[in-house]
């Protein structure tokens, strides 16, 4: 049970907020490399209303969505080298966001040196634009396992999901709810008695699950403050297993941006990319299933049905949440580090310490019910590669 | 004239609030036999967000909507017997919303046995569902005559409102509207002189118009029956027909929105029943070209409850003679509020089974003469075929 200060302390993203500062500390996906052009687009991370273009040289710019002249939002700017022009006055900015234009006023002012946009640094890897929004000097980007992979399949792709971060990030360290919510899809631990434990790890932690009957254990990672490395099944009967991972990125309080990357060894190197934009309320039905919901969308019906924001006043943990009260017991030691003026949790500035490899264990995996709309959405994630 | 702060008393409808309280003292209609079934429906009644399912043994249990774990709405769960499976972690709540499984947790924890959830009393009459949220034991159900009318049509229509409640409540009482709103569609009182006055009775309030020039009885009687009803009669749907008795539930969805459940009733051989649903939207109303103010008759009342505001200025209003009746029900709700508060019963609330059948004075023949517009009767007219 959290308060509602400690409630609304977790899920507050904006500027100036302390969950939002401390988010501020890592590198987050903003956009899929395909998706970001010279066609500027907009974004919202963190509560904050972006821009993104890729300018001439082919630098992705992450930039304040608003003209610094009259407050226009200029997604119908233009891109001129690597700067944006303004469509309402004809303000230009560079790629640091310095304004080098103001067609209007008059020859020899210099009030054009005075505005500057805020803008944050870019970089690309593994099919996605990641950005960093705090104090400077940046960390360094974390090279997790999957997007280190190169030979084979891959597909990257975005998500919305209507609801609070928090409620993404405790689904994922809230491992109890395989057995039931996936029970259909996942008929080797559906329904099954299942104990559970929880590892601290430099990375975040491992969920660890010993399921009745099989002699394996099942693990699948969390790497604070909010990405989740795990199996999935394979996209053809008796393949090899996908390597998936997930980064969810707030948008605001009330809406989050989940990015995927999958993997599977192939001959064909390819990467597929993909965009979806999820309504609240609306889920992919699937007869068969327990809860006549397809699992492609049953961890988006179960954290929106939560609420926009879940009222953790009223919850009633368990023993069989421990992953969810260790996961709140790091945001709470991150939040204070960052008071002390220190690097919160996980945050890398060591070379050595880049590359993060996840154990993990999921033979059970492999026995998968089938069913179509399961296996077409893998097969089409990857459509380059399983043809 | 209201104050902001009695605006905001009878306007408020929330657990803890002393009109949310004073309503809670009331059986309600919260959904519509028929659409009862073993797969739950989400529902929200005076600002509380709750479920309904039909359980095997044919009962319908009425729950908090959130399981109590981590807080899921349960709407997609699954019913097993009379109880309810959580999607998320399979937790299972008995018909009194006692949890009796939480699978993940070790054997032999007591955990279970600390977590009930809010569940509320619920009966079914004349194919509507009712349920009682205040404090108990519950008092009976007034079974209100058109409720009891079986030999002929049914029509039951939920409707949704896109405003508080108590501008609908005092709709009822307006009658001085009928001659403007609806003056196309009645000639009989369509822009008429018209004199008013209201009749105290033990369910409510009569409304009375006296209207100048109908031909036959010059008197006009609809009924209000306290907190949140009213019972109509309206126009045949064959022409010489008898009048289709109306009685009108309200019931406040939060403090902006209301739903309608209107059960019409037609003697006929035919013995049927419909049920049907409209979700308007705010702004948007039913076009009719020939109407005085160019919107369909069955749109009027919606129209002008929507259009005071989501909750009505009352504070800049200004009451006449004619809007004797509204000033006389608002008398009501300050008494029932008091009781409430005093701790007794408040007005209209039935514990004695003698009291039970609810009958009214219904005279309406200013209905009969009727502009026909085909959408009015149509939900009635398809069933009378």
């Amino acid at each position: 049970m959290l308060s509602q200060e400690d409630n609304a302390l977790f899920t507050s993203v904006g500027p100036g907020t302390p969950t939002g500062e401390m988010l501020r500390r890592y590198w987050h996906p903003v956009e899929c490399t395909e998706f970001v052009t010279s066609k500027p687009t907009r974004l919202k991370i963190l509560g904050e209303e972006l821009l993104i273009y890729r300018g001439a040289s082919g630098k992705p710019v992450l930039t304040q969505l608003r003209c610094a002249h009259r407050s226009l939002a200029m997604d119908y700017g233009r891109v001129e080298g690597d700067s944006i022009r303004c469509p309402y006055h004809g303000w230009l900015y560079d790629a640091s966001g310095q304004c080098t234009a103001q067609p209007a006023e008059p020859d020899g002012s210099g009030f054009k040196e005075k505005v500057k946009l805020t803008t944050y640094p870019t970089q690309e890897a593994s099919g996605l634009v990641f950005a960093y929004m705090g104090p400077l000097p940046a960390p360094l980007l974390p090279l997790y396992d999957v997007m280190m992979e190169e030979d084979g399949a891959k597909g990257v792709a975005r998500r919305n999901v209507n609801c609070n971060w928090l409620n993404c990030i405790e689904n994922i360290v809230d491992i109890s709810h395989l057995a039931w919510l996936h029970g259909y899809t996942f008929p080797a631990y559906g329904a099954k008695k299942v104990t559970y434990h929880w590892d601290r790890k430099d990375y975040g932690m491992d969920n660890v699950m010993d399921i009745e009957g099989i002699d394996d254990t099942h693990i699948s990672c969390y790497a604070f403050p909010n990405v989740n490395r795990f199996s999935a099944p394979p996209a053809e009967k008796g393949g090899e297993l996908i390597k998936s991972m997930i980064f969810r990125v707030p948008m605001d309080d009330s809406s989050t941006m989940q990015f995927y990357i999958r993997f599977y060894a192939s001959d064909k190197k390819s990467i597929n990319y993909q965009r979806k934009e999820e309504k609240l309320g609306v889920y992919r039905p699937l007869a068969d299933d327990w809860w006549g919901i397809d699992v492609g969308d049953q961890d988006r019906m179960a954290i929106e049905q939560q609420g926009v924001i879940a009222d953790r006043p009223n919850e009633h943990l368990g023993v069989s949440d421990g992953g969810i009260i260790m996961q709140r017991k790091m945001l709470r030691e991150s939040l204070a580090l960052i008071e002390d003026g220190k690097d919160p949790l996980c945050v890398i500035r060591d070379p050595a310490r880049q590359k993060i490899i996840f154990p993990q264990k999921s033979s059970m995996m492999e026995q998968r019910q089938d069913h179509l709309n399961y296996n077409r959405a893998f097969v089409n994630w990857n459509a380059n590669a399983a043809e | 004239m209201l104050s902001h702060e009695e605006n905001t008393l009878f306007t408020s409808v929330g657990a803890g609030t002393p009109m949310g309280e004073l309503l809670r003292r009331y059986w309600h209609p919260v959904g519509v036999s028929e659409q009862i079934t073993s797969k739950p429906k989400r529902i929200k009644v005076l600002n509380e967000e709750l479920m309904l399912y039909r359980g095997a043994s044919g009962m319908v249990v009425m729950t908090q909507l959130r399981c109590a774990h981590r807080s899921l709405a349960l709407d997609y769960g699954r019913v097993e017997g009379d109880s309810i499976r959580c999607p998320y972690h399979g937790w299972l709540y008995d018909q009194t919303g006692q949890c009796t499984a939480q699978p993940a947790e070790p054997e032999g924890s007591g955990f279970k046995e600390k977590i009930k959830l809010k569940t509320y009393p619920v009966q079914e009459f004349s194919g509507l569902v009712f349920g009682y949220m205040g404090p108990l034991p519950a008092p009976l159900l007034p079974l209100f005559d058109v409720l009891r009318m079986d030999e002929g049509v049914k029509a039951v229509q939920i409707r949704h409102l896109n405003a508080n409640f108590f501008n609908h409540i005092e709709n009822i009482l307006d009658v001085s509207h009928l001659a403007w709103l609806h003056g196309y569609a009645y000639p009989a009182y369509g822009g008429k002189k018209v004199t008013y006055h209201w009749e105290p009775q033990s369910y409510g309030v009569d409304n009375v118009m006296m209207i100048d020039g109908l031909p036959g009885d010059d008197e006009h009687i609809s009924c209000y029956a306290f907190p949140t009803v009213n019972r109509f009669s309206v126009s045949p749907v064959e022409p010489n027909g008898p009048q289709v008795q109306s009685v009108l539930y309200r019931v406040p969805i939060d403090d902006t929105e209301t739903k309608l459940y209107f059960v019409r009733f037609y003697p006929s051989d035919k013995r049927t029943r419909t049920v049907t649903e409209r979700h308007d939207k705010l702004g948007e109303y039913k076009q009719n070209a020939d109407d005085w103010w160019g919107i369909d008759v069955s749109d009027h009342d919606r129209m002008a409850i929507e259009q005071q505001g989501v909750v009505a200025d009352r504070p800049n209003e200004h009451l006449g003679v004619s809007d004797g009746g509204l000033i006389l029900m608002r008398k009501m709700m300050r008494e029932a509020l008091a009781d409430v508060k005093a701790g007794q019963d408040p007005f209209g609330v039935i514990r004695d089974p003698s009291q039970q059948n609810v009958d009214f004075r219904q005279k309406a023949a200013a209905m009969n003469d009727r502009r026909d517009s085909g959408d009015y009767a149509g939900g009635l007219g398809q069933a009378a075929e």
